[in-house]
């Protein structure tokens, strides 16, 4: 019996690396669609090559994406291994009263492209996300109908395939066509994937400075907001391992970039501080390079400042508009920056909220005008939606 | 190349497991030896001309070692400078020159030598072969492929066990192939990976984000406690899996290498804890220096110095930076105040009260080992004991994403215990255990296939040293 366990146990075990192995001589798969970005391909070694070690590295890399079922096991992986938002999800991290995170709708997976640079997944006008882009246009309606809005759309990679420049889901039409009441809208405009790298972190699923300030200067002009826009006068890049959220999320830790910000003069910076007096991020400490590092820190959120239920800045100008900003933390880059052309600024993440009531908040902080700064993910997650019920 | 790489499971073993065993017996050590020179140049193409050097070197200072028996200190001699001679320029020189810099506020340029992946386990090697040879314990190895594959046979190349020539002499000559061999080291492969990729690798990530990050010094109790637990439970893991890997590869090529590791987290004293650990390494310096050094059959004082010494060159075998060496000194303290004074006390105690404290001696001990700064140390250090909780909702809360590895720490403290021993051992007899067993060890190949697929992170402690 011993003898008959052993070959069938070597002989199952052959045959698992039979597959990996005969996987390899199979015809090899260039794109992986799901991913949107070039597979790695085997090369025929060089003695160049392998002294450099690129042969061997090349070679790692190629097993991983043409093995088989590959695709398929990195999706289900990261989707199991995701503990910490089951823990999110819990509130686990959410101390305030009104802070109850509820399940995540959204079926996003990130991936990465060749050029280090990762991406996410498409996400289409399947009837599940129609059915939600509904919601969160009927229930937004109701707001035109309430208070002066305005709309910010900021198209990811997550709509675009780069490959032919197409859109996977027009988002953008859907909204200007569906929406209804007294609005104004624009998005963040660029062309390809050149320009999607300029403005986009290439680990991290936000926009970047370049990108947050250009929405900055579309979001003032949308809103005809007064005051002198904040101008930055130097670029810095900060010496540090930026690891983005994408990576993160698939625990690509090599992947790695700089991280750029703008410097701001004294005279004519964000509004940094909180109406409570607390920093919102750490501009400041990262520009006199009093930062932390570590290998998987949240840089985007540390610098601009984290996710938060509700944030409230004050210039104590009552001459000026009172604003409130609904958004997730696409907004985080921003705020600061649109907090300077207004009395009070008001900054709410629905995600947080089990009852927000549009009426009353906008009643109470006397809102003069109402930014929806959304992004892909944003029209993709119910918890966006207003529920109106009887307010 | 890393034994954890789909490179080595997908093709290079394969393909060597195949050409292995299609092979006449003749021929089976020129494949080893070939296969070895390839997996190690895998990773280091330019250290090879420095392995095939070694080799030669040691292979012609042992024949006339052993032929000129007049002179045979004197070979031993040169043997010893030219493989320490190696270690030291290639591990240490620049360790010396910086603190001669330091010391002597001198300017002299450090020279830009990368580490030959397995030099210390290697050297150790083939000292211990010439030394045996020298003392006639072993017989000469009169072909140059035999003792090249006796010293880069690619399972215990980078990262041990360090295999004395004695324990594989006969192995190298004649040795048997079955399948039982075959499956049983299969399976002690598949365990090790398991080890290594699904357990050491993940709470790595816990590890490297709070000592790798340059605000290490600033955390609190709490976070370094985490730290020190996620550390303590990565090197046994990565290590001891990677000593399974390589004894599993042993046996399918009909080789027997020694145990490296007893579960050295159940031990209930630092005496017992240094029986666990890295066994082959301790028992190499009791064999190569204590003993030649006297032993505990000299006066008190130089017994003391023996093992201070023994101690501080296990720390520095480790690494050329000083916390290495205070690591190998915190331990050679211990174990003279344990030999001279707690022994006793430590008997009576309660089991568990001995475990305890053992624990943490360990964990401290690993603190200084991943420490190389001392500055850094001193205030982590400091901290450890002083700060409580402060900064903890911080640093998860920055860093949540290592909310997804606690699991792992889990799964490693209960796999610390010995219970797959005691579960093995108490069903070895049990048909159906043996076929679950088996399936089990088949689905844990899989998962560290998907693992690997998925995670880029495959860090190798031992790999350095």
């Amino acid at each position: 019996m011993e003898k008959v366990r052993n070959i069938i146990f070597i002989t199952t075990f052959s045959l698992v690396l039979c597959l990996g192995f005969g996987s390899l001589f199979t015809s090899q798969k260039k794109i992986s669609e799901s991913e949107n970005r070039d597979l790695y391909q085997f090369k025929h070694p060089t003695i160049g090559h392998f002294l450099k070690g690129t042969y061997q590295s090349n070679l790692e890399h190629a097993i991983e994406d043409q093995i088989l079922l590959s695709e398929s096991i990195k999706q289900n992986m990261n989707k199991y291994l995701s503990f910490s938002n089951i823990f999110l999800h819990k509130g686990f991290l959410c101390k305030n009263n009104y802070l109850k995170l509820g399940q995540k709708d959204t079926n996003i997976y990130y991936n990465f492209n060749c050029d280090k640079r990762m991406v996410y997944g498409y996400i289409t006008n399947d009837d599940n996300n129609e059915k939600k882009l509904i919601s969160i246009i009927d229930s937004y309606s109701k707001l035109n109908e309430l208070v002066d809005t305005y709309y910010y759309y900021v198209p990811t990679s997550e709509t675009i395939n780069f490959r032919d420049g197409s859109t996977t889901w027009d988002i953008y039409s859907e909204l200007t066509k569906n929406l209804k009441g007294n609005y104004k809208i624009d998005k963040l405009k660029y062309n390809g994937y050149d320009e999607y790298k300029e403005l986009f972190y290439a680990t991290d699923h936000h926009w970047n400075n370049r990108g947050s300030y250009k929405g900055y200067l579309d979001i003032v002009k949308l809103l005809k907001a007064t005051g002198k826009v904040n101008e930055p006068v130097d670029e810095v890049t900060l010496d540090l391992y930026f690891n983005g959220s994408m990576a993160r999320t698939i625990r690509k830790y090599d992947f790695q970039e700089k991280f750029r910000v703008y410097k701001f003069t004294e005279d004519n910076k964000p509004l940094l501080k909180l109406q409570n007096g607390y920093e919102y991020g750490q501009q400041e400490k990262y520009l006199n390079n009093q930062y932390e590092e570590g290998l998987i820190l949240n840089h985007y959120a540390r610098f601009y400042g984290p996710d938060l239920p509700e944030l409230k800045f004050n210039t104590k100008r009552p001459e000026l508009d009172n604003l409130l900003i609904i958004s997730n933390s696409f907004s985080n880059a921003v705020n600061v920056l649109l907090a300077t052309h207004f009395n009070k600024t008001f900054v709410v993440d629905l995600r947080t909220y089990e009852n927000f009531n549009p009426k009353e908040y906008i009643e109470k902080n006397n809102i003069d005008k109402v930014l929806v700064l959304m992004d892909d993910s944003f029209v993709t997650c119910g918890q966006f939606v207003i529920d109106w019920g009887n307010k | 190349m890393l034994f954890s790489s789909l490179t080595f499971l997908f093709i290079f073993l394969p393909l060597l497991l195949v050409i292995y065993f299609l092979a006449k017996d003749k021929y089976k050590n020129y494949i080893l030896l070939a296969v070895s020179l390839l997996f190690y140049s895998w990773g280091e193409p330019k250290y090879i001309v420095l392995m095939l050097l070694s080799i030669t070197v040691n292979y012609v200072l042992a024949l006339l070692l052993d032929k000129k028996r007049k002179y045979d200190k004197l070979f031993l001699i040169i043997s010893l400078i030219f493989n320490i001679g190696m270690l030291f320029s290639f591990k240490y020189l620049n360790f010396f020159i910086t603190n001669i810099n330091n010391i002597a506020h001198l300017n002299i340029s450090l020279f830009k030598l990368t580490l030959p992946i397995g030099i210390s386990f290697y050297t150790f090697q083939i000292l211990s072969y010439v030394v045996d040879v020298y003392k006639k314990e072993v017989k000469v190895q009169k072909n140059i492929f035999n003792l090249g594959t006796y010293i880069a046979f690619f399972p215990q190349l980078i990262a041990g066990p360090i295999v004395r020539y004695q324990t594989i002499e006969e192995e190298l000559k004649t040795r048997t192939h079955s399948i039982e061999k075959v499956s049983d080291g299969l399976r002690r492969f598949v365990l090790g990976l398991a080890k290594k990729v699904i357990i050491a690798n993940n709470v790595a990530l816990i590890a490297d984000t709070i000592f790798d990050s340059p605000n290490v010094s600033e955390y609190g109790t709490l976070v370094i406690i985490l730290g020190m637990l996620a550390y303590t439970f990565q090197i046994y893991f990565d290590f001891s899996g990677y000593s399974d890997m390589a004894i599993g590869l042993g046996k399918i090529f009909g080789f027997t290498f020694n145990e490296n590791f007893n579960y050295p987290y159940v031990a209930d004293s630092v005496t017992d804890f240094w029986r666990r650990w890295h066994i082959s390494l301790s028992s190499w310096f009791r064999d190569y220096v204590y003993i030649p050094l006297g032993g505990n059959r000299v006066s008190k004082l130089k017994w003391i110095r023996n093992i201070l010494v023994v101690w501080m060159l296990t720390g520095f075998w480790h690494g050329a930076s000083w916390n290495f060496i205070l690591w190998g000194l915190f331990y050679g303290i211990l174990l003279l105040i344990e030999k001279l004074l707690l022994s006793k006390i430590l008997n009576k105690l309660p089991k568990v009260i001995r475990w305890i404290y053992t624990f943490i001696i360990v964990n401290i001990g690993w603190l200084i080992f991943r420490l190389e700064s001392l500055d850094t140390l001193k205030v982590v250090f400091k901290n450890l004991f002083t700060t409580g909780s402060k900064g903890f909702y911080n640093f998860i809360s920055s860093n949540y994403d290592l909310v997804n590895y606690l699991p792992f720490m889990v799964l490693a403290l209960i796999f610390s215990f010995p219970i797959y021993k005691i579960i093995n051992d108490k069903l070895k007899d049990s048909t159906i255990y043996l076929f679950i067993k088996d399936i089990i060890i088949i689905i844990l190949f899989v998962l560290c296939v998907a693992f690997l697929i998925n995670n880029s992170y495959n860090p190798f402690i031992y790999f350095r040293f």
